[in-house]
């Protein structure tokens, strides 16, 4: 297959992966464009170990934690902070209408952490097994399945806290 | 909440807020004109971001300089000064916990010895043992005690060599299979932390003229360092027990004794002795296995004992030796014209249950 057809194909997932790690537009759309170069660059070296999806996301999620750890990821985290902090652009009515309603549950989600929300987004969002997620993330099938239930658990708690105000 | 919930509602997201959109994929795309380049740094608006803040953050050291700590700061301080002062320690050097180390204790636990454990009475037992190797660590460390990476490798390489002949008769294969571990990974995080910890207690010990005989003054030691340990790791060990879920303290299994078998086909000869219970399902379990294997022992002595002839040592049942004695066990079973059908029926009987009990906790074929 022409390799402008799989990039086609798999954008969509590979974006909203990074997206899920670094929670910003244009971030994720750097990781995903430095992704499909080195994908691009590399074709030959792909020795067919694992399909090509699986080694395009595990590329995907390898720079998004790059990018996680990288300085210039913090400072732009600082900025939004304090961007947040002096920009108070939200109108009363935002405000009044924000407290009025649930909040979604993939805000919940994107609020895990990460160990967390990438468990839940591979598991549950691209129906990734358990054991595929292990080699995914390095990690073993028991410390996945214990991930996915400390999330589950997490996710649990903090709709129940949101019903307990929301019903306040 | 379920699959299809989250699943909804992340794509929801997505949808609702265009993404990726169509621009955004074109500009993903246009991967062929692009060359790998430093995130962020090309866009304007971080790079005032960037100079905003390294202007603030020392606007934050200046003024950090310039106003007296405050008084929580104060009382943090002067707690760990404390209790520095109270054990007679330099500083606080914190030894962190090794989650391979507890991992490979548990599956030890587990599955090389000659009892059944839960996971969680394993994990219980296992937890109290690393506690207290890492305390010491970190309280011989605090001490100001050193040991040189050197020696660590040397008593490791040794502690190496004796393992490699217990691997041969011992199923490690399993283990670092069960752990996901490479035999690289055991090195570094079993053999050379348990060689750190002998050589960093052996001088502490020396330093402080304790001898290992004198049982209250070893006793009175390891119970400081966890005092120590407990108190400037608190955030540490509260971590590690959520990753594991370990509760300290465990619960015993409220479950009510039997008075009378009832969904078993043959008469116990001891029931009071075979300490089975019931869960909330109401099927039978075991309650206080340790009992229960102790009357397997003595009621059906002799038809182990005839399974296990022929074999040079005594081979208890135990987790690694237990299908070895279920497939003998199927075997006497199935053969009338042994003197041991009747009684292996009824072993076979009370395995099940045990199995039923045990089947989150061990593997069974």
């Amino acid at each position: 297959m022409d390799f402008d057809e799989v990039a086609r194909e798999y954008i969509k997932d590979l974006f909203k992966i990074a997206y899920s790690y670094v929670k910003n537009v244009q971030l994720a759309e750097d990781i995903v464009q430095d992704v499909l170069i080195k994908a691009f660059e590399r074709q030959e070296q792909f020795r067919g170990e694992s399909n090509y999806r699986t080694y395009l996301i595990r590329m995907t999620i390898n720079r998004s934690y790059d990018i996680l750890r990288s300085w210039s990821y913090r400072n732009y985290q600082l900025t939004n902070t304090f961007t947040s902090f002096f920009n108070h652009s939200k109108s009363t009515e935002d405000l009044v209408e924000e407290r009025s309603s649930n909040k979604e549950l993939y805000e919940h989600v994107f609020n895990l952490s990460i160990k967390y929300r990438e468990v839940i987004y591979l598991y549950y969002y691209l129906d990734y097994s358990v054991k595929e997620i292990g080699d995914l993330l390095d990690l073993s099938e028991n410390t996945v399945k214990t991930r996915l239930s400390r999330g589950r658990e997490k996710l649990k708690k903090l709709l129940k806290e949101e019903e307990a105000i929301f019903n306040e | 909440m379920n699959k299809e919930q989250i699943k909804n509602s992340l794509d929801h997201f997505f949808e609702k807020n265009n993404l990726p959109s169509e621009k955004s994929m074109e500009r993903m795309l246009n991967y062929k004109k692009q060359k790998s380049k430093k995130t962020l740094a090309l866009y304007p608006k971080y790079l005032f971001g960037l100079i905003t803040t390294i202007v603030t953050v020392s606007c934050i050291i200046f003024m950090l300089g310039v106003i007296k700590p405050t008084e929580s700061t104060v009382n943090v301080t002067s707690k760990y000064s404390e209790i520095l002062e109270e054990f007679n320690l330099e500083k606080v050097q914190i030894e962190p916990l090794n989650y391979t180390f507890f991992n490979v204790l548990v599956y030890e636990m587990q599955y090389f010895q000659s009892a059944f454990w839960t996971k969680e009475e394993a994990q219980w037992h296992s937890f109290d043992s690393l506690i207290e190797q890492t305390a010491m660590m970190t309280f011989a460390q605090s001490k100001g005690i050193k040991v040189k990476d050197k020696e660590i490798e040397e008593l490791a390489k040794q502690k190496n060599a004796e393992f490699l002949q217990e691997k041969a008769v011992t199923k490690y294969d399993d283990l670092f299979k069960a752990l996901s571990i490479s035999e690289n990974e055991f090195y570094k995080d079993v053999l050379y932390f348990n060689a750190k910890y002998e050589l960093l207690e052996n001088r502490l010990l020396k330093e402080l003229r304790i001898k290992r005989e004198n049982s209250e003054e070893y006793s009175k030691l390891y119970s400081n360092a966890i005092h120590f340990y407990r108190e400037v790791a608190a955030d540490d060990i509260t971590s590690f027990k959520e990753d594991f879920q370990i509760d300290e303290q465990l619960s015993v299994k409220q479950l009510t004794p039997l008075k009378e078998p009832v969904e078993v086909s043959f008469d116990y000869k001891n029931i009071s002795a075979l300490a089975l219970g019931r869960n909330a399902n109401g099927e039978l379990e075991f309650i206080h296995p340790r009992d229960t294997w102790k009357y397997i022992l003595e009621v059906y002595a002799e038809m182990l004992y005839k399974i296990d002839e022929g074999n040079k040592n005594y081979i208890p049942i135990a987790p690694n030796t237990y299908n070895r004695y279920k497939t003998s066990l199927k075997k006497l079973a199935e053969n009338s014209s042994s003197k041991y059908q009747t009684e292996a029926i009824q072993l076979l009987e009370i395995l099940n249950i045990f199995e039923h009990s045990y089947n989150e906790d061990y593997q069974f074929e």
